[in-house]
This record gives structure tokens, C-alpha cells and sequence, in this order.
């Protein structure tokens, strides 16, 4: 693990032209930071949604394995019960890890423990979401042909964290991870927004439901299912739009759109289904998150 | 110790019958060339009075048709025109036939034969939906998709239910119909396990030739097409529809599949409206869960359940969980004596979860477990009583609702 203590990169990559190391150092830590809160957060989701919320249920992961697979049940549930454990505990470590960040790091081999750990941890959460997204698709869902794209934000964050280099502030301000890391992110959001984009444009039911359900209990503008249906093919087209934008010319504005309508929209799980779809949110909060991320990056450097 | 004897002497029928329709039931009928195969009965409105005769061909053919009359009228046979069609998903190719019977006389049997080109079915009948005030049963499950031996045995157990029910005098535990909750098949877009499903549901045909209509509801593994060429369906339909199983039983099917808070919470809102008052009994089915023993909730429970108190309905009928449910009486969110009651969660051929019988909705006197199983459901003047029996004949649970005031 790269420590405060190891030789500053000399890579010539552009995001540390005409930047002094600190400046680096600062913009790179605050999106390290901001990744590992929305990764950590995903976790809690994950955790609520399959382990400890009142409506706790199994993933498809379980499903897979029981009905397409023909597991036993018992294994099923076993699997899917510690999948889910492991990413919350994961997740744990990555929170635990993040709050040592500001704390001086030394050599020490606990911190290189803590480092390796920190690394399993994304790994293993990219990983199970990963799985459970593949899962998804394997099922008969509507649409779930497209839940790998669907779902990139959701493994590719933790991803991008691993490259990014685990907790170490210096271990942040390597350029090349940096930019891997980013161009893993912008993919990502690129693939998330686009197959919602998609899935919008096609007026998928669920989605018309969280217009109508949010009206109906908090704006109460009386939408109709046609008017939804119209909104939603205007959404679709623009998510499918930013979706490009952002990869094609980095746009800021696309990735300050993604972020508002990222998180708008994890937060319609609740204000159409109620409070108590609090994990819904939780587990979308990449969804708004790392094009926060993103922004968070580009901005700093365009400064 | 009457009630002992009865349970006794119905799981003793079903046996026999299980053993003699086996023998029997005219079922599994090969799909070749234009024979005639996969028939089925479909309630999708006024049951009283119409019917829609639908079966499948191999081959396109260029004349099909239902020859019908009163059973045992002796009357000249009246014929029907199908509108045909081949199945739309994958490369399987079959064809559908849809016989649409009007103007027929309520709770009168009527003798079917399909006819594709020369081909003719066996001769089938089966029986209109009362027009009078009667006592009468219904079935209902769910989740058909991808056990196909359980779903065989099923099957065959309603078959063998079917005609018990009518080897006595009482009139309330005759079975009219089947409430299927939808996931029929794993891929609704794979028309290969469709053809497998539609062969199976021959297994339902009573040993006498009575066909068992089946009243409809979309599950969301039955995507695409072919659901709506199944169960004869305008092209596009969003497959919501309300029917009276008598003058006094209102039967609303919902889908879930679908936006449920739009268009079909406004139609659900007027179904109900218009129901409640003329009806003694409302039900609804539909697929996913409002009161999930085993997922989360569906958007149902924002669209529709208030609405399910507002109007006082008196059991609501879900499936898509693979397990056996019975709620508590719900209202405003909690346990009510006047509240709503859902049983279901479908086991009509599914590997079954197991429930969390742990959730507030679900504890006694409520309940929860799992196990291949059908709900029968009994409408009297006096009360509607459940039954959840087992693949096995073993009654699993019981309840009693009470004729709203």
C-alpha cells in the first residue's frame, strides 16, 4: 500500500499537469472519500434489503441457485445469506478504513494489513454485485437483459475504489490510478443512465408507478398515466443523451444532471413506496453517487 | 365430527379419483398436424353467458370451428367460427384457436367439440356460471412454472376435486372455475414450455369429459405475447378484467405486471365502486403480492389497497411468493377484524420457499408454510370458506369470512 511516506508519481498523465502535488493530493481525497461513502452506503442498502430491514428478502442470486439451478434451498439461503453478510461486512471495513484516512499513516504492517483488507473488501463487494446482477439477468424479469449495464454503477464503484488504491491518502493521488479509476466511473454511469434511459423510453410499468405514486402522495398535480408515459420517454432520451455526453466530452453539466436525477430517483423508491423502501434508496445511491464522483474530479481539476 | 367425516370422505374421493382419472382423463393430447390439442375453457367475461373455447393445432390448417349444443339437448349442433392465429416466441410453431361462445343460458352444460379442418377433439362439456343466488366453489393458485411433475400431479388433483365435488348433493362445493394467479412457465416468450403448460392443463379435464374454465391473471414471468394468444386476449390487452362467478360473487383480476397505479387503479377504483354494493362477495386476484410472505412489497400496496378497504373487499387472492399464506384481517397497515384478508403466494408446481413467519401479517391468527397446494374456496349466503389443501389431499389451512354488514 503507498503511504504519505512514499515518493510522489511521476506519471505525466494530464490530471497532474500544472497541479501542485497537493492540490492532487486534496481533489483525488475528495473524490477517494466520496466513492468509499457511496460504496459504504450501497453495503447498508445491500444489508437492509437481504438481511435486517422488517422486509428483508433473498436476492436473485438465491433464486438462481434454487429455482434455475434446482440447489437445495437450504444452500441457496446459506449462500445468499452470507453473500450478503460478507458485503456488509465489507462494506464495515471500508468504513471503518475510511474514517483512518486523515489519521497519519505509517509503514507499519497493520496498515499494510489494513490496506490488503481494504482492497478484499471492494473486491468482494464489485463482486457480489456483479453476481447478483448477473443473477438478475438470468431470471425471466422484464428487462433483465439489460440489468448488467442496469447495474454497473453498483460493481464498478467499488472497483474503481480497489484501483483507486485503497486508503492511503498518498495511495489517492497516483494520476494513473486516478484516471482509470475515473474512466472505470464514467463508464459506468454512462451504462447505469443509458439502460434506465432505456427501460424509460420504453414507459417500463414500474417506472410510471414511482411518478404516479410520488404525485399522488406529495405533489398531488394529479398526473394521468399518459402524461407519466410522456414524461418518461422525454427521461429516457435525455438519460440516454447525458449518457453519451458524459463519455464522449466529459461533460460537467451531464455528470451534475446525473447526480440530481441519480439521486432523485433512488429517493422516488421511498416517496412512491413509502418509507419503509428505505434500503430501494440505499442500494441506488450509485446511481447519483458516482457521477458525484465524478464531478467532484472534474471540477477539482478544471480548477 | 360431520365436518371429520366430510374432510374424510373428500380426501378419500380425491384418491379414488386420482386413480381413475389417471386411467381415464383425456389428456396430453399429442400436437400433430391439425388434431386438435390443449383445450381449455377461458372466463374472461360475463362467464354466465360466455365462453371462450380456445385449443392448439400443429399445423396452421384452414378451418376451425366449435360445434356446441345443451348437453343432452339432443338439439341440432350450433357451430362457431375460431379466430386463429400462430403463436408468436422462439422458433416452436403451433397455432391458437379461440371459439368465442355468446348468448349462452347461465349455469347450463354445454357439449364442446373442436374441429380443425377434418380433425375432430373428443367431445368435452363444460358448465356456464350461475345465473341465481346459488352456493358454489371456486379454485385459485398460482406459480405453475418449473416443477412440471408437481404441476401434472396438481393437475390431476383438480381434475379428481372437479368430480368430487359434484358426486353429491351440495351445491356449495361444486367447482366452477379456476383462479390461476399467474407464472404459468419460466420464459413467457418460450412458446415450447407454453405448448407444455397448455399440455398439462389437459390433465385438469374430469374423467366425464368436463372441462375446468380457467380465469386468468398475468405473472411477471409471463412476458410478451404469448400470454395474451393463450388465453385469448385482444393483441395488447393489459389483461385487468372483472366477471360475476354468480349474481352475488364479484371476481377482479388485476395485473401486476403492469402500471397498477395509472389507468388500472382508476378502473380498479369504478370495478369497485360499482360492485361493492350489488355483490355479496368481492374477491380480487393478481400476481405480486401486497403482503409478501417471503419478497417485499408490491406497488399494489400503494395503488391498490386502499382501495381494497375502502370497498370492503372480502379476500384478495396473490400468488408469485412459492409458498402458503394466509394474512390477517389488514387495515390502515394493521391487524383489523373488519380489514382485508390475502391468502395465496402460488404452488401450483413451483419448488416452495420458505415463508418468514415472522412478519407481523403473517403470525396467528394468521399463517404460513409451504407445500404444492390449491385453495378452494366456498361461497355461501352465510360465509366464504377457505380451504388450502395439499398435494396430498391433507387440508394445510381453514378459514371463515364472515358476510360483510
Amino acid at each position: 500500500m503507498n503511504t504519505p511516506t512514499s515518493p510522489p508519481p511521476t506519471s505525466t498523465d494530464d490530471t497532474s499537469i500544472g497541479q501542485a502535488p497537493e492540490d492532487r493530493a486534496s481533489h483525488s481525497f475528495a473524490m477517494a472519500v466520496c466513492l468509499r461513502v457511496v460504496v459504504v452506503v450501497q453495503c447498508f442498502g445491500l444489508g437492509a434489503r437481504y438481511l435486517f430491514s422488517s422486509l428483508e428478502t433473498e436476492s436473485d442470486a438465491y433464486g438462481w441457485l434454487y429455482f434455475d439451478c434446482d440447489w437445495p434451498e437450504s444452500i441457496a439461503q446459506s449462500i445468499d445469506n452470507m453473500g450478503a453478510l460478507t458485503t456488509l461486512f465489507a462494506g464495515g471495513i471500508l468504513c471503518l478504513n475510511g474514517l483512518l484516512i486523515r489519521k497519519p499513516s505509517s509503514d507499519s504492517s497493520w496498515t499494510r494489513i489494513a490496506g490488503w483488507m481494504d482492497r478484499v473488501a471492494a473486491v468482494w463487494i464489485a463482486i457480489w454485485m456483479l453476481l447478483i446482477a448477473a443473477a438478475h439477468m438470468m431470471r425471466a424479469a422484464v428487462f433483465a437483459e439489460l440489468s448488467l449495464f442496469e447495474h454497473a454503477v453498483r460493481y464498478i464503484a467499488p472497483l474503481a475504489l480497489a484501483v483507486c488504491g485503497g486508503m492511503g491518502v498518498a495511495s489517492c493521488v497516483s494520476p494513473a490510478r486516478t484516471r482509470i479509476a475515473v474512466i472505470l466511473l464514467a463508464v459506468a454511469a454512462s451504462l447505469t443512465f443509458a439502460a434506465h434511459g432505456y427501460k424509460a423510453y420504453e414507459c417500463y410499468a414500474p417506472f410510471i408507478d414511482l411518478i404516479l405514486l410520488s404525485d399522488m402522495q406529495w405533489t398531488e398535480a394529479g398526473t394521468t398515466q399518459a402524461s407519466a408515459e410522456k414524461l418518461l420517454v422525454a427521461i429516457g432520451i435525455a438519460d440516454i443523451l447525458v449518457a453519451l455526453v458524459l463519455l464522449v466530452f466529459r461533460s460537467r453539466f451531464a455528470a451534475f444532471y446525473m447526480v440530481v436525477w441519480g439521486l432523485v430517483t433512488a429517493a422516488s423508491r421511498m416517496t412512491a413506496l413509502g418509507l419503509e423502501a428505505w434500503p430501494e434508496t440505499l442500494i441506488r445511491i450509485a446511481n447519483g453517487g458516482v457521477p458525484l464522483v465524478i464531478l467532484i474530479h472534474w471540477t477539482a481539476k478544471r480548477k | 365430527m360431520r365436518s371429520r367425516k366430510r374432510t374424510r370422505s373428500l380426501i378419500l374421493g380425491i384418491l379414488c379419483c386420482l386413480m381413475l382419472g389417471s386411467a381415464t382423463a383425456q389428456a396430453d393430447a399429442p400436437l400433430t398436424g391439425t388434431q386438435p390439442a390443449q383445450w381449455r375453457v377461458v372466463w374472461t367475461a360475463d362467464p354466465a353467458t360466455r365462453a371462450t373455447i380456445s385449443w392448439s393445432t400443429k399445423e396452421a390448417g384452414s378451418s376451425h370451428s366449435v360445434r356446441f349444443r345443451i348437453k343432452g339437448s339432443g338439439e341440432t349442433l350450433a357451430e362457431q367460427l375460431a379466430e386463429s392465429g400462430r403463436y408468436t416466441g422462439g422458433e416452436f410453431e403451433s397455432y391458437y384457436h379461440h371459439a368465442r361462445l355468446t348468448d349462452l343460458q347461465p349455469g347450463t352444460a354445454y357439449e364442446v367439440q373442436m374441429v380443425s379442418d377434418a380433425n375432430e377433439s373428443p367431445v368435452f362439456y363444460f358448465v356456464t356460471a350461475p345465473g341465481t343466488d346459488r352456493d358454489f366453489s371456486i379454485l385459485h393458485g398460482g406459480d405453475s412454472r418449473s416443477d412440471q411433475d408437481a404441476r401434472r400431479r396438481i393437475n390431476k388433483m383438480i381434475a379428481a376435486l372437479v368430480e368430487s365435488s359434484y358426486d353429491n348433493d351440495d351445491l356449495s362445493d361444486d367447482i366452477l372455475a379456476l383462479a390461476h394467479g399467474g407464472d404459468y412457465i419460466v420464459t413467457g416468450k418460450k412458446m415450447e414450455l407454453w405448448s407444455m403448460w397448455l399440455s398439462d392443463h389437459e390433465l385438469t379435464t374430469a374423467s366425464d369429459g368436463r372441462l375446468l374454465p380457467i380465469i386468468p391473471a398475468r405473472g411477471n414471468h409471463d412476458k410478451g405475447k404469448p400470454f395474451n394468444e393463450v388465453f385469448g386476449f385482444p393483441e395488447g390487452d393489459l389483461n385487468y378484467y372483472g366477471i360475476n362467478l354468480s349474481p352475488q360473487v364479484r371476481f377482479t383480476t388485476l395485473n401486476s405486471e403492469t402500471s397498477t397505479a395509472g389507468d388500472q387503479a382508476q378502473w380498479l377504483k369504478a370495478e369497485l365502486k360499482a360492485s361493492r354494493d350489488s355483490n355479496r362477495w368481492l374477491l380480487t386476484q393478481y400476481h405480486r403480492p401486497v403482503y409478501p410472505a417471503v419478497k417485499t412489497p408490491g406497488a399494489g400496496l400503494v395503488s391498490w389497497v386502499p382501495l381494497f378497504e375502502k370497498y370492503n373487499v372480502d379476500l384478495v387472492c396473490e400468488a408469485d411468493g412459492h409458498n402458503i399464506k394466509r394474512t390477517v384481517p389488514i387495515r390502515d397497515g394493521k391487524s383489523d377484524e373488519t380489514g382485508v384478508v390475502y391468502i395465496g403466494e402460488g404452488g401450483l408446481g413451483v419448488p416452495q420457499r420458505t415463508p418468514k413467519t415472522d412478519r407481523w401479517f403473517l403470525e396467528s391468527p394468521g399463517m404460513a408454510d409451504q407445500g404444492h397446494h390449491v385453495f378452494v374456496l366456498k361461497f355461501t349466503k352465510e360465509a366464504l370458506h377457505g380451504t388450502c389443501l395439499l398435494l396430498d389431499g391433507t387440508i394445510r389451512d381453514q378459514f371463515t369470512r364472515p358476510v360483510r354488514k
